[in-house]
C-alpha cells in the first residue's frame, strides 16, 4: 500500500505525532518505506495549568508525548516536541469563546487543523529543511494532470478529510496521509503487530482543552454573562437560560423547558439579546444557507473561482460526523449560496460546511456556515 | 518483529552524514583509552556485589576502592582529608549535600546561602527546604557575577551552610569560590561549604584543599563515565547523615548496593582526564575559540554572555542568536549532524526559559535565545570545520 506516489520525497519529512495510534502507525509505515522521518509532537496546551483533558480521551497532553517519544524511540526516528501554545491560545482558544459569545458553535479541531497544526507545522517543516508534513489522519491524496486531489478515508467511519478543507493544492504537494488507504482496524493490527505502545490506545474524543463542561472553561476565560431569555418566534417567553454558549443551533435536547406538545429546537440566538428562540422542527429546516471564509481545494475549482459567478452541484457535510446532503452551489463574491436539492436540512451557523463530489468522495472546497435564515 | 522491547540498539537516528557532538557539558562525548579496560572487566561476567563476604564480592569491592583511590588522586585529597562516597550522580550528591545540616534543625533557627544560578539539583532541594522552615538566600548576580561580598552579606549567626558551584553549567563562567571560602572562614568558621564542581573535572586541574570547601559535588558523566555514577566528596570529621537509608554502604554515607561498573568507569574515565589534563584543557580551548571565531566573523550579530577577560570553562561558548528561538535551533543543528544544547529545561514537557539568563538579569525573549557549544578534547580538525558550517548554516536558515 503506497499513499505517498503524489509526493516526490528526496530529503527529510516531518510526522506530527500526538500520541495516538494513527500517527504512530503513519510514522511507522514512513520509516518501513525508507523515507527519512521526523517525529514530531506539538504542545499546544499546558493541561497542567489549565487542566483539560484526562489522558484517556484526548491527545496532545504529557502523557500522549511519553507514548509518542516511545514510540519514536522504538522505530528508530528522531523525536521533538515543539511549543504552539501561544498560536493555539490565539487560533483556537480565543475563537472558541469569541464564537460562542455571538451565539454561534465554534469547530475548534477545524481551526487547530488549519491555522495551527498544518501551518505551523510546515513553517518549522521549512527551517529544518523538511521537504514534507506527514499525518494520522484518514485521508488520501491523489494527484492527476490537473493537480491533487483530497478524498475521503479509506475507512468511511473514521474519514476525517472534514477538517481538511484548508489546505491548499501547493499544502497537498508536500502532506502525506499514510494510514489514509487504511482501515482502523487494519492500523491496530500493524501497531500490534509491531509491538507498538499505542496499539490499543483508545480514542481521542471530545474537544482536547475542555476539562469538565463547557460553561465552566467559557467562565474561566474571560467571557461575560450571556444569560436570558428561551421564546417562541412569536415573542411567547418560555423560560430563562443561564448563557447562549449552552444552544446550538438545531439542538433538541437540555433546552430546559418541559410540557410542551411536540419537542422544541433551538431555531436561532440572538447574540445581542441573548434570547435564545426555540420552535418546532419544522421551523429549522431550511432550504438554503451562506458559506464565507471559503477554500477551493480541487485543483478545477481552486483554478476557475475567481471573479466570475459559478455554479456547481455538490454533497454538502455539515457537521464531522454527518454522511452529506445533495446541494446546489452558487459561487458569487467569495460567498457560496448553498440550496438543497432534495429534502431540506437544519445547519448551525459556525460550522464547517464542506463540498464533496457528486460520488461524496473527492472534497472540493469548504467554508464556515455564516447564517441559515 | 516486535519494536517495542529491546529496541534502541538497531537504532541510528540519522545515518549517511557526520555528527559531530558538541554537548559534552551534558554528557561528555567518548573518551578515548577507557572501553578496552571497561569492556575486559564486564567480559568476567556480572561485577557481583561489593559488599559480599565471598572472594567475588571482594573482587568488586577491590574494582570500587581502586576507582575511589583515583579519585582522591584527581582531587589531590590527602590521606585523613576527605573521604570520596559514591553516589548516582551530581543530583544526589547535591541533594545529599543540601540537606545534611539541616537533617537535625529543621525546627530551629536555620539558614542556606546560595546562589540563584546553580543548578535544579541544588535550587529545587533548597525549595524543599523553605517549605520545611528553613531560611534560603538565593544570591542573585549583580551586573551578570556572583561576587564575594554578596555572599558574605547574606551570612547569619544561624547560617548551616553555603553552597556556590565551582563553574556554570550553562554560561561556563567561573566562581569565585576560593575567595568565598576563606572570607566564611573568617566570618563563620562553623559553617559548612559546599560546591558543585560537576562541570569542572577534567577540564581545569584544581584540588580539593585548593578551594577550601567542606564538600564537592561530583558527576562522573559530565568527564567520560558511564552515567549513572558520581560522587560526593565529604571532609573527614563531618557526620554521615543518610539521605538514603538502607544498608548503611559507602560507611553509612550512602545506602544501596554500589554500582560497580559505573564506578569503575569513573575511575577509569578520571585516570584518563587527570592524566592529560593540562594537554586536554589546551585542545578544549582551540576547539572552543576556533568555532568562537568563525561563528563571530559571519554572524557578528551573536552575543556572547561572558566576556574575553573574565575565567571561563575552556570547552564553553555560550551565545545569544537575536531573534532565533534557541530551541528550533537545536532541532535544526541535529537534523543537521550538529549535538548542541539550549539553556532551556524541558523535561516536563514545556520548554522554560534559561533561569540561568533570567538570574543574570536578561529578558524572558534572550533568555530563549542562547546556544550552549560546549566542546571535547578530542575534535578534529574536520569535525570542527563541518561544525561550524553548519553552525553558520542553520542560524542563517532560521532568521
Amino acid at each position: 500500500m503506497s499513499t505517498n506516489d503524489h509526493v516526490n520525497i528526496t530529503g527529510k519529512t516531518v510526522v506530527a505525532m500526538s500520541g495516538g495510534v494513527d500517527s504512530s502507525v503513519a510514522a511507522l509505515l514512513l520509516k518501513e518505506q525508507g523515507i527519512d522521518a521526523v517525529g514530531v509532537s506539538m504542545q499546544v496546551w499546558d493541561y497542567r495549568k489549565n487542566g483539560g483533558c484526562d489522558s484517556k480521551a484526548t491527545c496532545c497532553s504529557p502523557d500522549d508525548f511519553t507514548d509518542a517519544r516511545q514510540v519514536a524511540a522504538g522505530i528508530g526516528i528522531p523525536y521533538y516536541v515543539f511549543d504552539f501554545e501561544k498560536s493555539f491560545r490565539k487560533e483556537v482558544i480565543d475563537n472558541f469563546v469569541q464564537t460562542y459569545s455571538i451565539g454561534k458553535t465554534p469547530n475548534p479541531c477545524i481551526d487547530c487543523n488549519n491555522k495551527v497544526k498544518f501551518a505551523e507545522l510546515r513553517e518549522r517543516a521549512e527551517k529544518f529543511g523538511c521537504k514534507a508534513v506527514a499525518t494520522g489522519h484518514y485521508a488520501r491524496i491523489k494527484k492527476s494532470e490537473s493537480g491533487y486531489h483530497l478524498l475521503r478515508g479509506r475507512d468511511s467511519k473514521k474519514d476525517q478529510s472534514y477538517f481538511l478543507y484548508g489546505l491548499s493544492q501547493e499544502e497537498l504537494s508536500r502532506t502525506l496521509f499514510p494510514v489514509g488507504e487504511m482501515t482502523k482496524e487494519e492500523v491496530r493490527e500493524v501497531a500490534r503487530k509491531y509491538g507498538l505502545t499505542t496499539a490499543d490506545k483508545a480514542e481521542s474524543q471530545d474537544i482536547c482543552f475542555i476539562p469538565g463542561n463547557v460553561q465552566d472553561f467559557l467562565k474561566k476565560h474571560g467571557k461575560v454573562d450571556t444569560s436570558g431569555v428561551i421564546r417562541t418566534k412569536s415573542g411567547e417567553v418560555l423560560g430563562k437560560h443561564s448563557g447562549i454558549h449552552n444552544f446550538t443551533v438545531g439542538q433538541r435536547k437540555g433546552i430546559g423547558i418541559g410540557g410542551q406538545e411536540n419537542p422544541l429546537y433551538v431555531l436561532s440566538i440572538d447574540p445581542n439579546s441573548h434570547d435564545v428562540i426555540v420552535g418546532q422542527k419544522e421551523d429549522l429546516e431550511r432550504e438554503d444557507f451562506t458559506v464565507e471564509e471559503l477554500n477551493w481545494v480541487s485543483p478545477e475549482l481552486s483554478d476557475c473561482i475567481g471573479e466570475e459567478p459559478t455554479h456547481f452541484e455538490a454533497i454538502a457535510q455539515l457537521r464531522h460526523r454527518h454522511s452529506g446532503v445533495p446541494v446546489t452551489v452558487n459561487v458569487k463574491d467569495g460567498k457560496a449560496h448553498v440550496r438543497f436539492s432534495d429534502e431540506w436540512s437544519t445547519v448551525s451557523p459556525g460550522q464547517a460546511c464542506v463540498f464533496y463530489d457528486m460520488k461524496n468522495e473527492e472534497l472540493l472546497g469548504g467554508g464556515r456556515i455564516t447564517q441559515s435564515l | 518483529m516486535p519494536l517495542r522491547y529491546g529496541a534502541g540498539k538497531h537504532v541510528v537516528f540519522i545515518e549517511s552524514y557526520m555528527r559531530v557532538y558538541l554537548d559534552n557539558n551534558a554528557s561528555y562525548g567518548k573518551l578515548p583509552g577507557i572501553e578496552a579496560d571497561l569492556l575486559e572487566a564486564l567480559s568476567h561476567g556480572p561485577l557481583y556485589n561489593p559488599g559480599s563476604i565471598h572472594s567475588d564480592g571482594q573482587r568488586a569491592r577491590a574494582l570500587v576502592e581502586g576507582a575511589r583511590d583515583i579519585l582522591e588522586e584527581l582531587l589531590g585529597i590527602a590521606s585523613g582529608e576527605a573521604r570520596v562516597i559514591f553516589t548516582s550522580g551530581a543530583t544526589e550528591s547535591n541533594n545529599q549535600a543540601i540537606f545534611l545540616p539541616f537533617w537535625r534543625s529543621l525546627n530551629r533557627e536555620a539558614h542556606l546561602i546560595t546562589t540563584a544560578i546553580e543548578h535544579p539539583c541544588i535550587l529545587e532541594p533548597a525549595a524543599r527546604l523553605k517549605s520545611l522552615g528553613v531560611k534560603v538566600t538565593k544570591v542573585l548576580p549583580e551586573e551578570g557575577r556572583i561576587r564575594v561580598e554578596q555572599i558574605i552579606n547574606a551570612l547569619t549567626p544561624d547560617t548551616k551552610l553555603v553552597s556556590v558551584m565551582l563553574a556554570n553549567n550553562e554560561t561556563g563562567q567561573l566562581l569565585p569560590v576560593r575567595e568565598i571560602s576563606a572570607a566564611i572562614r573568617e566570618r563563620a568558621p562553623k559553617c559548612l561549604i559546599h560546591s558543585d564542581v560537576a562541570q569542572v573535572v577534567g577540564k581545569i586541574p584544581f584540588t580539593f584543599s585548593d578551594i577550601g570547601v567542606d564538600m564537592v559535588s561530583i558527576s562522573g558523566h559530565k568527564f567520560g563515565s558511564l552515567t549513572g555514577t558520581g560522587a560526593l566528596v565529604v571532609r573527614d570529621g563531618i557526620e554521615p547523615e543518610s539521605y538514603i537509608a538502607g544498608g548503611a554502604q559507602e560507611q553509612r554515607w550512602r545506602s544501596g548496593t554500589e554500582n560497580t561498573a559505573g564506578i569503575y568507569s569513573m575511575g577509569l574515565a578520571a585516570k584518563y582526564v587527570h592524566t592529560h589534563i593540562n594537554e586536554r584543557k589546551c585542545a578544549m580551548e582551540k576547539a572552543r575559540d576556533y568555532l568562537k571565531n568563525e561563528l563571530l566573523t559571519k554572524h557578528p550579530e551573536l552575543q556572547q554572555t561572558t566576556t574575553d577577560k573574565e575565567e571561563t570553562l575552556p570547552n564553553t561558548l555560550h551565545l545569544l542568536v537575536p531573534s532565533v528561538n534557541a530551541d528550533d535551533l537545536v532541532v535544526a543543528l541535529d537534523l543537521e549532524g550538529v549535538s548542541i544544547s539550549s539553556g532551556s529545561a524541558c523535561s516536563s514537557g514545556k520548554p522554560l526559559p534559561s533561569q540561568v539568563l533570567l538570574a543574570m538579569g536578561y529578558t524572558e525573549e534572550q533568555a530563549r535565545q542562547a546556544i550552549r557549544i560546549s566542546v571535547s578534547a578530542e575534535h578534529s580538525e574536520t569535525e570542527l570545520k563541518f561544525a561550524a558550517e553548519k553552525l553558520c548554516l542553520c542560524i542563517e536558515r532560521m532568521k
